[in-house]
């Protein structure tokens, strides 16, 4: 698991707790729907915990890129600015 | 002023230092000699906490100058570039520990010619950018101001800066009824703001809503308690039943008086029933004062005759008809009574969804262990805004406690979007200059 992807993975149990709900078993491949009990205004969320700590938002410029898991979400961190 | 001037009354005291009535006329005479050659021309004014700011004040009015008054603060380069921006005759800057009587200054060559109408040019402390700057008279400055009907001296304390319309006005307030004005050390903390209004026996005192939370969160209890007011005066930001509810239980024997005004439009109206907002029936008929107010699209719009003639012609602003105004206050009609829920400029917009700050807050507050709050919108690429707030701790619950309490209570009371996701203990909320909640990115 790279380091981006493990901050993807603890950010989001954070955000599924907060909610109420069971803390989720997540790996790289899980993939970012509904399943996750997840709404949009989460995923923004995460994506602004995920400027935070790496200084990074892949979001800024362009209209959000093809993502279905936690490892393509991450893998948009690992790009050089 | 048409009473016989009460000679030996103190007029001012600020932090320790004190000028009687004679004293302070008998400065502002000195100074209009001394500056006489500032008769008629534009003249900025540093006011700064000092006696002299305010035996100044007396000179330049006698002087029939058109008076630009500035934050007292402002570091020397900022005050002489908005001396130029503004086309200034010259800059006087009072000293906190000079003589009443003495001023400095500096001259400027580009002056722009006089408005022939001894204005009172303000700047209002503007959210973004440039300051606006609103150009009264004393005429117009002076409206609001009540003669008492007996002849006892008010003690006024000045919690809001003097450059400022709410300054103004409680400045006018005090000494058209030759009152004692008591000025608070500056930046002093609340338990000494609470000393000072005790020592002093303050009779009225007005503030924000933020300052008067600010003081009965970190005052000594006892002081303050030890202080007791005849009236609290709040505006200048939401005055709502939480605060409202909180001083009548601190200072059962004070009125408490909501006012409701604007550096453009003055005063517009004053409630003490210590209910929030104001009564519907304000909206259907013209105040004895000259006011009337209607609602648009959930703003509140307001004609004034306690308005300002307009914006100063070097201000960046311009266009003000005198007719009716959007003030930028959010309101919501509840029955007979009318609730403000905002300003326009502080609603978060929450991927389209408008969230109103004040409304959040008003959640928050109702979380126990939450002292004080501040609620604003954080960016998002993805979202546009996301709600984020700033909580005061009690300290009972541990931080994460505290933060699960709040969630809780959003989850119950709040749509997901107005619900926030960033939630910070702090020790303080901050405020601006003017005292008042920052809520804008831009902070």
């Amino acid at each position: 698991m790279t380091p981006n992807e493990s901050t993807v993975i603890s950010i989001l149990q954070e955000i599924v707790r907060s909610k109420g709900l069971p803390a989720p078993n997540l790996t790289p491949d899980t993939l970012l729907d509904a399943r996750l009990g997840l709404e949009s205004l989460d995923f923004a969320e995460l994506v602004v915990r995920m400027e935070e700590h790496t200084g990074k938002d892949p979001f800024a410029s362009e209209a959000p890129q093809q993502i279905h898991t936690i490892s393509d979400l991450a893998a948009l961190y690992e790009a050089t600015q | 002023m048409s009473r016989a001037l009460p000679r030996d009354r103190e007029a001012l005291v600020v932090a320790n230092k004190h000028l009687t009535w004679a004293e302070l006329r008998d400065s502002a005479i000195i100074l209009t000699k001394t500056h006489r050659t500032l008769s008629r021309r534009r003249v900025g004014l540093r006011f700064r906490p000092a006696l002299s700011s305010f035996a100044l004040l007396f000179a330049l009015e006698a002087l029939e100058a058109d008076v630009v008054l500035l934050d007292g603060r402002l570091a020397d380069e900022e005050a002489k570039e908005l001396a130029q921006t503004f086309r200034l005759a010259a800059l006087l800057s009072p000293t906190v520990d000079s003589d009443p009587a003495v001023v400095g200054g500096d001259a400027f060559p580009d002056e722009a010619p006089s408005s022939g109408s001894a204005s009172v040019t303000i700047l209002t402390s503007g959210t973004t950018g440039k300051p606006k700057a609103a150009h009264h008279t004393w005429e117009s400055l002076s409206r609001p101001a009540r003669r008492l009907q007996n002849s006892l001296a008010p003690r006024w304390m000045q919690t809001y800066r003097p450059n400022l319309y709410a300054g103004l006005q409680v400045l006018l307030q005090c000494f058209v009824n030759y009152g004692t004005l008591y000025v608070p050390q500056e930046g002093c903390g609340p338990s000494e703001v609470a000393s000072f209004m005790a020592t002093h026996r303050v009779q009225y005192i007005s503030a924000t809503p933020s300052y008067w939370r600010w003081l009965l969160l970190f005052a000594d209890s006892a002081t303050l308690n030890s202080a007791s007011p005849l009236q609290i005066t709040l505006g200048g930001e939401v005055v709502d039943q939480s605060i409202l509810n909180s001083l009548k239980t601190r200072f059962p024997k004070a009125r408490i008086v909501h006012i409701y005004a604007t550096t453009e439009l003055g005063r517009c109206f004053s409630v003490s029933d210590v209910l929030e907002g104001f009564p519907s029936k304000f909206l259907d008929v013209p105040s004895p004062d000259g006011v009337e107010m209607r609602i648009r699209d959930s703003e509140l719009l307001v004609r004034s005759a306690n308005a300002m003639l307009g914006y100063d012609p070097f201000s960046s602003q311009t266009g003000f008809s005198g007719d009716w105004i959007s003030t930028g206050d959010m309101v919501s009609v509840r029955g007979d009574r009318v609730v403000f829920t905002g300003r326009k400029s502080d609603i978060i917009n929450v991927g389209g969804n408008k969230v109103h700050p004040v409304e959040v807050e008003r959640v928050l507050r109702s979380v126990p262990g939450v002292l004080d709050v501040r609620v604003f919108g954080k960016h998002s690429s993805v979202a546009g805004q996301l709600v984020a707030c700033e909580i005061v701790s009690d300290k009972i619950r541990s931080d994460d406690e505290l933060r699960e309490d709040v969630r809780r209570a959003c989850q119950v009371s709040l749509s997901s979007f107005q619900r926030p996701r960033f939630i910070g203990i702090v020790d303080q909320i901050e405020l601006s200059s003017a005292q008042k909640i920052v809520r804008n990115r831009s902070h």
